[in-house]
């Protein structure tokens, strides 16, 4: 309870730096005829600044980026809160905010939660005492709520998900599939009922448990949030998700102590 | 609490309040006012709904040469699968960027007027399938540089079974130029 915000931004943070490095290696593992379409040259457009759409620049600028964010990360558990921390951590929100603006396609909401998290960390630099660690906290934890209270109620309120017959239609894709499992899923539909509602439960589960004063169950629905996002990343390749949500459970977590301690806890 | 504190604050704040009301915005009133997030800045956390994406898009080409036409070929863009995709899965963004490029592309095709329809030549979906299709050739060196080149959208279900498959777009033909680039 000491050091709970301490803790929570300095889990945040490392996740965050987790993720993009994570994020960048594969970029770098990319064949260089893959990164072309996915930094594609629109027809008019004259180029980049850093030339992201040829193939050599754009490794040189993911291994960079690799280089800044192993950097970061040591002197961050090295030093804390110091300057060249903070200049190296800028800089990556920077880039991280040129290159998803250029890559306009094959974004996912992975990306978005990891652009969002390093903006708000990096606005939050300018912000004096605790408030710098707080702020970026309670915008991240928002986030989180607002992601699985939005994926839950769409799901909710999709025809497809109520019946419970998309996961195997989902999972019987090349894109995202496991042939074996679909066909499992198709033979036992009822099995294929429960997962897809629980699904849509799991989600709900989280913001639903924020409001209430029971920290058991909260980390009930984060354990099983998490169990979520390990399935998806083992069955569908999602692996982002894995790597870039769960930076966001500290956030929350810090959130929801204010929020039911009534107190901002330092 | 200082003044640059509460600054940042509202600024956070803000783009929470934003970020929800995004969420909501087919149901709210002025759709339009969300067209200034041109960079896709705005979270969408829908995800796989409310219509999850239940078919594969497939990109087959085909290079007509002086000899005479090749068969349809199609991209590879589903053999990259390996097992430890849940830590390290590259192929992914490639995955993802060509079915968002085949989706825009249907897209805008579809609300094209009958008598502007030839100006798809001309969008960045379609130089950009275009563009995979060159690379899909220089890697393994087919690239004719007197040759004609025309490409189709397929959609299919099941990865098992493949019980369906439509042609969902056909490209004209092109020739091309000495760069490899289609004439359009």
């Amino acid at each position: 309870m000491e050091n709970l915000l301490h803790n929570c931004y300095n889990l945040s943070i490392t996740i965050l730096c987790l993720s993009n490095f994570i994020h960048h290696l594969e970029l770098l593992l990319i064949r260089k005829s893959f990164t072309t379409l996915i930094y594609f040259k629109e027809s008019g457009q004259k180029g980049s600044v850093m030339g992201l759409y040829n193939g050599n620049t754009k490794q040189y600028f993911c291994a960079v980026q690799i280089a800044v964010t192993c950097l970061a990360t040591y002197f961050f558990w090295m030093q804390g809160l110091s300057p060249l921390f903070k200049i190296l951590f800028a800089l990556l929100s920077l880039s991280h905010l040129y290159s998803y603006v250029k890559r306009k396609i094959g974004r996912d909401g992975a990306d978005q939660v990891r652009l969002l998290s390093f903006l708000a960390f990096s606005l939050c630099f300018f912000a004096s005492g605790e408030w710098l660690k707080i702020l970026p906290l309670f915008f991240i934890g928002g986030q989180l709520l607002i992601l699985y209270g939005t994926s839950g109620a769409i799901k909710l309120g999709s025809v497809h998900w109520r019946k419970g017959n998309v996961l195997a239609d989902i999972l019987g894709t090349h894109s995202f599939g496991n042939g074996k499992v679909a066909a499992y899923l198709k033979k036992h539909p009822n099995l294929e009922k429960l997962f897809s509602h629980s699904a849509i439960a799991a989600m709900l589960f989280v913001p639903l448990t924020f409001l209430l004063p029971l920290q058991p169950l909260f980390l009930l629905a984060l354990a099983c949030i998490f169990m979520f996002h390990i399935s998806t990343a083992l069955l569908m390749g999602l692996n982002d998700f894995l790597f870039t949500i769960p930076l966001m459970y500290p956030a929350v977590f810090y959130l929801y102590k204010v929020v039911h301690s009534g107190t901002l806890i330092l | 609490m200082l003044l640059k504190d509460g600054i940042i604050m509202g600024i956070l704040g803000g783009f929470l309040l934003l970020s929800m009301f995004f969420q909501m915005r087919g149901k709210l009133p002025f759709k339009k006012i969300w067209r200034f997030d041109t960079y896709g800045i705005m979270p969408n956390y829908s995800f796989f709904a409310p219509n999850p994406l239940t078919n594969d898009f497939r990109v087959v080409f085909r290079l007509s040469t002086p000899n005479g036409n090749e068969g349809f070929q199609e991209i590879r863009l589903y053999k990259f699968k390996k097992w430890y995709r849940f830590v390290l899965n590259p192929f992914k963004y490639y995955n993802k960027g060509l079915i968002d490029l085949c989706v825009a592309l249907i897209h805008e095709y579809k609300h094209l007027d009958e008598d502007a329809k030839n100006f798809i030549q001309i969008s960045a979906n379609y130089l950009g399938i275009f563009n995979v299709i060159k690379n899909e050739l220089m890697d393994s060196q087919k690239i004719c540089t007197n040759g004609e080149l025309e490409f189709s959208i397929l959609v299919t279900q099941d990865t098992t079974i493949e019980r369906s498959c439509s042609v969902v777009f056909r490209s004209f033909k092109h020739k091309i130029q000495q760069n490899g680039e289609p004439v359009t």
